[in-house]
C-alpha cells in the first residue's frame, strides 16, 4: 500500500499536530476545571474513520496514552460510521470505555469530507465536578457512590443539543454551570479542529486521512521496533510494594524482550480491593506504554503504530485490571506505580536509561466547603509532590511530579479559591534517598482552616509504609506522614472534617538514591549541606563528610 | 538641524543609525559587540555613524535611543551578583518548587533551570497578609535584622523581597526594604509588589528575583554608558527600549531592568508598526527570521499584541517550561526554533527535520567553509539559487555552492534516496512550513482572520522565505522593507516613551467598588506622572489606555481586556461586563451565559507620551527601472512550481518608485534577499519598500 514519503508526511503530520495544540489552547484557556488549565489533565487529538489515532497535542499527560482510540472503537460499535452525521458530538465517562474514571469525560466529534465520514477530533478532559462523594475520592466502596455515569450517548446530534442529556448531567453535579461550561469549552474545541482540518484537507486535495494514517502508524511501529530490538532479548522482572487501602499492595510484572517485540505480563499482581483505589485496564495500559517509551524510544508519537510491538497482559479481577463495578475514582493510586514497577524491571537490562523510585503518586486534597456568603465550591484544592528518583545522570529533581505531570496549586490561589491558609511549604532536609546521585527531596505542607463553615478534606496519599527505592546501591527516599493538629492521621485515604483552626500537615516521600553515597562527589555533598538538603548528621553517616570540610577517611 | 543616534546591541553586532531630519538621510554603522565590555561597541559605534556623517558631536542633541541584549544574556549566562531572597517564614522554596511538573514528559533524565538564587541565600522572615492584605502577623524586624547581617557576611551585592500577597498590601515589603537599606546601605533592593504587583506568588517571586539579580548589572553599566555619552558630548539623555515596545528613561531601566530582557526584538517589531502607518496596512503578521530563530508578532489597527508572561533563559531548546517565568509585558511574539543556520537531518522515523540545532557562527553552515558538514537552510537556499555566493553580507564571505551540495547530498539525499535539487527543496518546504504552522496558531490563538493581514518581513532570511511563507497561511500581501538591515533602530526611532503599570484587584464584577478602583488608577496616574517628568513631559501630554484582566468565576486564565474611556466616570459595571464579553468571543467565538458571575483581577494602565519621532521621505516618483537596477540573471528553484526559472536578479537599492515586476524575481539587498516566485507580483511604493502581492496557493501535492 502506497505511503508517503518523508518530507511530505513530516509537513502533513506537523500542521496536524498543529491543529490539535491549537484544540489544546482552545480547552485549555477556556476550562473551568484547574486541573485542566493548570496541571494538562486533558487530551486531544485527530483520528482517521476507523478510530485510529494520528495525532495527540504534544503536552497530554501519560494517562490518555492509547485510551482515545480504544474509546472511539467503542463509539463506534454503538454508532456505525455510516450512520454518524455531521454536528454529531459523542460522549461517556464510562471508567472502563474511556480512561478509568468518572471524572474524565471522552468526546468525539465526527469530521466530514463532503458527505463521507473521515475521522474524529476527539477530547478527554477532567470535569469539574461529576457528583458522588468527591470528584476523586480513595474511600468509595462500590462504583454507584463515584458519581454519575454517563454511557456513550449523543451530547449533539445534527447540531441539536440534546437537552435530555444536559438535563441529567446538571441535576447531578454540584456546580452545574462550571461543568456544563466545560463541556461546551471541549465542543468549541473540537469544531476549532474539524474546521483546521477541513482547510488541511482542501488545501491539499485529499478526500480522506486514509494515506496519512497509514504513513503515521507505519513509521511509528518501524521506529518502535526498532528501539526495541537495541535491547538484549530476555525476561526482567520487579516486584513492587505500596502502601495500597489497609494492607500493602504487590504489582508483578515481568516483561519479556524477543526481538523486536515485548510482552509486558502482570501476573501475580495482587487482587482488586474494596476501595477506590484500582486502576482500569486502559489506564494500566497507558501507564506501562509510557514508562516504555520513555526508557526506550521519548520520541515515537503514541498512535497505533507505536503500541502494536507492546503486548500488556493483566490478570482480571486484579489491582490493576479490576471487574465492573469496582471502585475507582482514585485509581492513580495503584495506577501510577505502574511506572516505577516496569522502570525498574527495565533497569536490570537497561539501568543507565531509568530513574530509582520517584514519589509517585502525586498526593492531593479535594476540598468541599463553602464560600463566605454560604456558596458551596468543589476544587482540587491543594495538589503536592515529593522527590524524583535519580538516575545514573544526575539528582532527582525536588518536588517533581512523574508519572503524571500535574502541577502544584500556588499558595495564593489556594487562599483565594478555599478556606484554607498555608501556613507552610518547604523542602524537607534529608527526605532524598543518598546515593552518588540523591534523590529528590520531598516538601511539607501546612494548611489550616480560616472560614467558619466546616470544610471536608478527601486525603489521596500514599508511600507512607514503602519508600521510594534506591537502585545499583543507592538508598531509599523517606516515607511520608500526615497530621492533624500534630496526631498522626487514621486513614490517610479517607475523609477528614476541619473547624476552624484546625491544621493538617503533610510530609511528602522523597525520591529514591541512585548508585552508592560514598561514590558521592565531595563538592555535591558540601553543597547539599550549605544548602540546607543534607542535614550535618546525615552528610556524616550516609556520605562520610564531616561538616569541617573534610572527608571522614573511615568511609571514603 | 536635529540629529538622531540609535543604537541596538545584539549578540555579535553592535548597529548604529543616525537620522538626519532635515534631509531623511540615514546612516548606518556596525561594529562587532564585545562581550565582556560592550560599553566599547556603543560608544565605537556611535563616533562611527558621527564621522561617517561629518557632523560635530554636539549637533547630535536629542537623546540618544538604545535596545540592548545585554540583560538577557546576563540571565543566560548567570552572569549577574550575588543575590539573596527574603521571603515570608516557610515559603522560601517556591521559587524552587516552580510549578512541580516537567517540561518534557518522555524526558527521565530532564534537567530543571537552576534558580538565581541558591538556597542557602535564601531566608524567611516571619510576617503574614491574609488573601484581603489584613497583617496577621506583624513583620519581625529583631528576626529580618538578623538575617540582614548574615547576608552581609555573604557579601550579597542584591536582595530580592517577596511576601505573600504583597499585591494587596506592600507595607511589610516596603518596610523591609527600608530596614535592608539603613542596615546595608549601597545593597540593590527590589521588591515584589514593586516590580509586579500581581498574584501568584512564583512567578511574582521569580520576577523580583530576576530583577534584583540584574539590578548591580544594570546600574553598572547603564552610568559608564551615561558617562561615555557626556565625555563624548551626547549629554542629551539616554532612553532604553523596553520588552513591551516602549521606551524609557535610563533611571528607569535601572529600576526595572527585568523589563528590558525583550528589548531588541521588541525594537523589531515597532518597525514593523511604524511601517504599516507609513504604508497605510494596520494589520500585519511581523517575520524576523535570523540565523537561529525565528519570531513572529501581530499588529492589529497599528498596535503590537502585548501580553504580560514571558519566558527567559530555557535551558531546553524552545521546550516552553524550561526557562524562567517573568510577569512582564513584552510584545506577545512566537518564537521558532529554525533559521538559516538551522540544521536539517533525517529522523528516527525517516522524516526530514530542520531545528531546532543550528550551526551557530561557528561552523555555521556547510557553505561557510568554516568546517560546517552538516547542511542547513542557508545551504539549501544557496543550492536552489535564492542566495548569490558574491552579495552574502554584502559581499564579505563568499559561499560555496559546492559544499552546500556535498552537506546536503551526504547527510539527506542518499539516505532519502533524492536527489540533492530536491532535498534542498525538501528543506525549504519544511522551514517554510513550521513557520507557516506558527504564524497560523499564532493567528488563531489570538483569534484573528489572516486574510486581514500582511506579512511583514526582516531579518538576514525573513525576506528569502516571507512571500513562500505567506502563500502557506493565505496571506496575499508581503512587505519587505528597504531597510531591512537596520530595522530595530528604525524602530527605536518610531517608538514613543511608555511605560504600563498594574494594580491586583480581584473582585466580582456584580460588587465593584468604585471608588476603590478609582484610588488605584489614580495611585498609577500619579506613578505614571512622576515618571514622565524626568522626561519633561507633563500630565496633559501623556495619553492613558486601560486594560483589565478578567475571567468568568473559577477559570484560572484572565483575558485581557480593552476597557471604555470613561468607565470610572459612568461607573457601569455592564459597560465592564459588555467588554469582557466582546474580547471572550473574539478569542473563542463564543460566550457563555450572561449570568455567570465574571471577575475583575488586575487593572492596568498603560501611559504613553510622544509619537514617532521617526520622519522618512518618499522618493520622487518615476516608474522607470533603469539599466542599473537589473544586475543580472539565474536559474532559480521553486519547490511550488517543482522547476527552475531563469530569473531576473535586481539591485533594491536601484530601484525606483512605482515599479511593477512580475514574478520570478530576486531583489538583493546588503544583508538579506528578497525571493519571488511566478505569479507573485511587486510593486515598489514611493518609499522603495516592496510591496509583494501573493499569487493563491496552487494545489499542493
Amino acid at each position: 500500500m502506497e505511503t508517503l514519503d518523508g518530507i511530505t508526511l513530516n509537513i502533513w503530520w506537523s500542521r496536524l499536530t498543529s491543529i490539535v495544540d491549537e484544540m489544546a489552547a482552545t480547552i485549555e484557556r477556556t476550562a473551568f476545571s484547574s486541573v485542566v488549565r493548570e496541571s494538562n489533565d486533558y487530551c486531544c487529538a485527530l483520528l482517521d474513520a476507523n478510530g485510529d489515532l494520528i495525532a495527540q497535542n504534544s503536552k497530554a499527560i501519560p494517562a490518555f496514552i492509547g485510551t482515545m482510540s480504544y474509546t472511539v472503537r467503542e463509539f463506534l460499535k454503538v454508532f456505525a460510521s455510516r450512520t454518524l452525521k455531521p454536528g454529531d458530538v459523542i460522549i461517556t465517562n464510562n471508567p472502563w470505555i474511556a480512561s478509568g474514571h468518572l471524572p474524565d469525560l471522552t468526546m468525539a466529534l465526527p469530521v466530514f469530507s463532503g458527505k463521507k465520514h473521515i475521522g474524529f477530533c476527539g477530547l478527554t478532559f477532567h470535569m469539574p465536578d461529576v457528583g458522588g462523594r468527591s470528584g476523586v475520592a480513595a474511600d468509595t466502596t462500590d462504583h454507584f457512590q463515584e458519581g454519575l455515569k454517563i454511557p456513550i450517548v449523543k451530547l449533539y446530534s445534527k447540531g441539536q443539543i440534546e437537552k435530555a442529556v444536559v438535563d441529567i448531567i446538571k441535576a447531578n453535579v454540584r456546580i452545574p454551570m462550571e461543568v456544563m461550561g466545560d463541556i461546551e469549552a471541549a465542543v468549541t474545541a473540537a469544531k476549532t479542529g474539524e474546521s483546521r482540518l477541513c482547510d488541511f484537507m482542501q488545501e491539499y486535495s485529499l478526500s480522506d486521512l486514509k494515506m496519512i494514517s497509514r504513513s503515521v502508524q507505519k513509521v511509528s511501529e518501524r521506529a518502535m521496533r526498532e528501539a526495541i530490538s537495541k535491547i538484549p532479548a530476555g525476561v526482567y522482572s520487579q516486584s513492587l510494594t505500596f502502601d495500597g487501602w489497609d494492607t500493602p499492595l504487590n504489582i508483578e510484572v515481568s516483561i519479556k524482550v524477543d526481538g523486536d517485540e515485548m510482552v509486558v505480563d502482570y501476573s501475580g499482581t495482587s487482587p482488586q480491593v474494596d476501595y477506590g483505589i484500582n486502576s482500569v485496564y486502559n489506564y494500566t495500559y497507558a501507564f506501562t506504554i509510557y514508562a516504555i517509551k520513555c526508557a526506550v524510544c521519548p520520541f515515537v508519537p503514541n498512535n497505533e503504530g507505536s503500541c502494536r510491538p507492546i503486548k500488556v497482559i493483566v490478570p482480571e479481577g486484579s489491582v490493576l485490571n479490576p471487574r465492573y463495578p469496582a471502585p475507582v475514582s482514585a485509581r492513580f493510586l495503584s495506577g501510577h506505580f505502574v511506572h516505577a514497577a516496569v522502570l525498574g524491571a527495565l533497569a536490570k537490562v537497561i539501568p543507565d536509561k531509568v530513574n530509582a523510585e520517584s514519589s509517585a503518586p502525586f498526593w492531593g486534597m479535594m476540598v468541599q466547603g463553602r464560600r463566605g456568603n454560604g456558596e458551596i465550591y468543589v476544587t482540587t484544592g491543594l495538589l503536592a509532590n515529593g522527590g524524583q528518583g535519580a538516575s545514573a545522570l544526575g539528582d532527582g529533581i525536588s518536588c517533581l511530579c512523574i508519572p503524571s505531570n500535574v502541577g502544584n496549586t500556588l499558595v495564593e490561589s489556594t487562599e483565594t479559591t478555599t478556606g484554607l491558609r498555608v501556613t507552610e511549604k518547604e523542602f524537607l532536609m534529608d527526605s532524598g534517598g543518598p546515593g552518588q546521585y540523591r534523590g529528590g527531596l520531598a516538601q511539607r505542607v501546612t494548611v489550616e482552616s480560616v472560614s467558619s463553615y466546616p470544610t471536608d478534606i478527601f486525603l489521596l496519599t500514599e508511600r507512607l509504609k514503602n519508600p521510594a527505592r534506591g537502585y545499583m546501591g543507592g538508598k531509599d527516599g523517606t516515607c511520608g506522614a500526615i497530621f492533624k493538629n500534630g496526631e498522626p492521621i487514621a486513614f490517610p485515604k479517607g475523609q477528614i472534617r476541619l473547624n476552624k483552626g484546625d491544621t493538617v500537615t503533610l510530609i511528602l516521600p522523597g525520591g529514591g538514591g541512585y548508585g552508592k553515597p560514598e561514590l558521592r562527589e565531595r563538592s555535591k555533598v558540601q553543597e547539599d549541606v550549605l544548602n540546607g538538603f543534607v542535614s550535618p548528621e546525615q552528610a556524616k553517616r550516609e556520605y562520610g563528610y564531616s561538616s569541617e570540610g573534610h572527608q571522614d577517611s573511615s568511609k571514603a | 538641524m536635529s540629529y538622531h543616534l540609535c543604537f541596538d546591541v545584539g549578540g555579535t553586532f553592535t548597529d548604529v543609525v543616525l537620522f538626519d531630519d532635515n534631509t531623511g538621510k540615514i546612516t548606518v554603522a556596525k561594529v562587532p559587540t564585545d562581550p565582556d565590555e560592550p560599553i566599547n561597541g556603543i560608544r565605537d559605534g556611535l563616533q562611527d555613524a558621527i564621522d561617517k556623517a561629518n557632523i560635530p558631536n554636539r549637533d547630535v542633541q536629542e537623546p540618544v535611543r538604545g535596545a540592548t541584549t545585554l540583560l538577557t544574556n546576563c540571565l543566560i549566562e548567570r552572569k549577574g551578583k550575588k543575590t539573596a531572597l527574603v521571603t515570608t517564614k516557610g515559603f522560601r522554596d517556591v521559587i524552587e518548587m516552580a510549578r512541580e511538573w516537567r517540561y518534557n514528559i518522555y524526558d527521565l533524565l530532564l534537567k530543571m533551570p537552576e534558580p538565581l538564587v541558591p538556597r542557602y541565600l535564601r531566608r524567611g522572615v516571619a510576617e503574614r497578609m491574609d488573601k484581603d492584605g489584613n497583617i496577621i502577623e506583624a513583620l519581625d524586624e529583631r528576626d529580618l535584622s538578623g538575617i540582614i547581617e548574615d547576608l552581609k557576611k555573604e557579601k550579597v551585592e542584591a536582595i530580592a523581597i517577596c511576601f505573600l500577597h504583597s499585591y494587596c498590601n506592600p507595607a511589610h515589603e516596603q518596610k523591609a526594604a527600608e530596614l535592608v537599606k539603613k542596615l546595608m546601605p549601597g545593597v540593590e533592593v527590589s521588591i515584589s509588589s514593586e516590580v509586579v504587583p500581581e498574584m501568584r506568588e512564583y512567578t511574582r517571586c521569580s520576577t523580583v528575583v530576576a530583577n534584583a539579580y540584574l539590578l548591580p548589572v544594570a546600574h553598572a553599566h547603564f552610568a559608564d554608558l551615561r558617562r561615555e555619552l557626556e565625555a563624548m558630548q551626547l549629554s542629551s539623555g539616554l532612553y532604553l527600549m523596553h520588552s513591551g515596545g516602549g521606551v524609557v528613561t535610563s533611571d528607569v531601566a535601572e529600576r526595572f531592568p527585568v523589563k528590558l530582557v525583550e528589548s531588541g526584538p521588541a525594537a523589531g517589531a515597532m518597525a514593523g508598526m511604524f511601517y504599516g502607518k507609513l504604508i497605510g496596512t494596520p494589520n500585519l503578521v511581523t517575520f524576523d527570521m535570523g540565523g537561529t530563530t525565528a519570531k513572529i508578532a501581530l499588529i492589529t489597527a497599528e498596535a503590537a499584541h502585548l501580553v504580560n508572561d514571558f519566558e527567559v533563559a530555557r535551558i531546553a531548546r524552545f521546550e516552553k517550561g524550561s526557562g524562567l517565568p517573568l510577569k512582564i509585558q513584552v510584545i506577545n511574539m512566537v518564537e521558532i526554533g529554525a533559521g538559516g543556520g538551522s540544521i536539517a537531518s533525517v529522523d528516527e522515523l525517516g522524516l526530514l527535520k530542520v531545528g531546532p540545532i543550528s550551526s551557530g557562527s561557528k561552523p555555521g553552515p556547510a557553505c561557510y567553509d568554516r568546517g560546517g558538514t552538516q547542511p542547513t537552510v542557508t545551504d539549501a537556499d544557496l543550492v536552489l539559487g535564492y542566495l548569490n555566493p558574491d552579495n552574502f553580507l554584502q559581499g564579505n564571505m563568499r559561499l560555496r555552492q559546492d559544499l552546500a551540495e556535498k552537506a546536503i547530498g551526504d547527510s539527506l539525499a542518499s539516505k532519502m534516496n533524492i536527489s540533492v535539487l530536491e532535498a534542498a527543496a525538501g528543506i525549504n518546504t519544511v522551514v517554510n512550513e513550521t513557520m507557516a504552522n506558527a504564524a497560523r496558531v499564532h493567528l488563531a490563538e489570538e483569534g484573528k482572520d489572516y486574510r486581514q493581514y500582511s506579512l511583514f518581513a526582516f531579518g538576514g532570511a525573513g525576506p528569502v522565505h516571507a512571500i513562500e511563507v505567506a502563500r502557506r497561511v493565505g496571506i496575499r500581501k508581503v512587505i519587505c522593507p528597504l531597510s531591512a538591515g537596520v530595522l530595530s533602530a528604525i524602530g527605536l526611532m518610531a517608538t514613543p516613551i511608555a511605560m504600563d503599570f498594574v494594580r491586583s484587584h480581584l473582585i466580582n464584577l456584580s460588587g465593584i467598588d468604585w471608588k476603590a478602583l478609582e484610588a488605584l488608577d489614580a495611585d498609577m496616574v500619579e506613578e505614571a506622572v512622576s515618571l514622565f517628568s524626568s522626561s519633561g513631559i507633563n500630565r496633559k501630554q501623556i495619553k492613558f489606555r486601560r486594560t483589565a484582566d478578567m475571567r468568568y468565576r473559577g477559570q484560572g486564565y484572565e483575558i485581557n481586556v480593552p476597557i471604555p474611556e470613561a468607565i470610572l466616570t459612568n461607573r457601569d459595571a455592564n459597560e465592564l461586563k459588555q467588554a469582557f464579553f466582546k474580547r471572550y468571543e473574539e478569542l473563542y467565538k463564543r460566550y457563555l451565559k450572561a449570568e455567570m458571575p465574571i471577575e475583575l483581577v488586575n487593572w492596568r494602565l498603560n501611559a504613553e507620551g510622544k509619537g514617532s519621532l521617526l520622519k522618512i521621505r518618499p522618493r520622487g516618483a518615476n516608474g522607470q527601472c533603469g539599466d542599473a537596477a537589473l544586475k543580472g540573471h539565474r536559474p532559480v528553484y521553486f519547490p511550488s512550481c517543482r522547476r527552475s526559472f531563469q530569473t531576473p536578479v535586481y539591485d533594491h537599492y536601484s530601484l525606483v518608485p512605482d515599479l511593477k515586476i512580475d514574478g520570478p524575481a530576486i531583489v538583493e539587498q546588503r544583508e538579506s534577499t528578497t525571493v519571488v516566485g511566478p505569479g507573485d507580483r511587486i510593486c515598489t511604493d514611493s518609499y522603495l519598500n516592496l510591496l509583494v502581492e501573493v499569487a493563491e496557493q496552487q494545489k499542493l501535492g
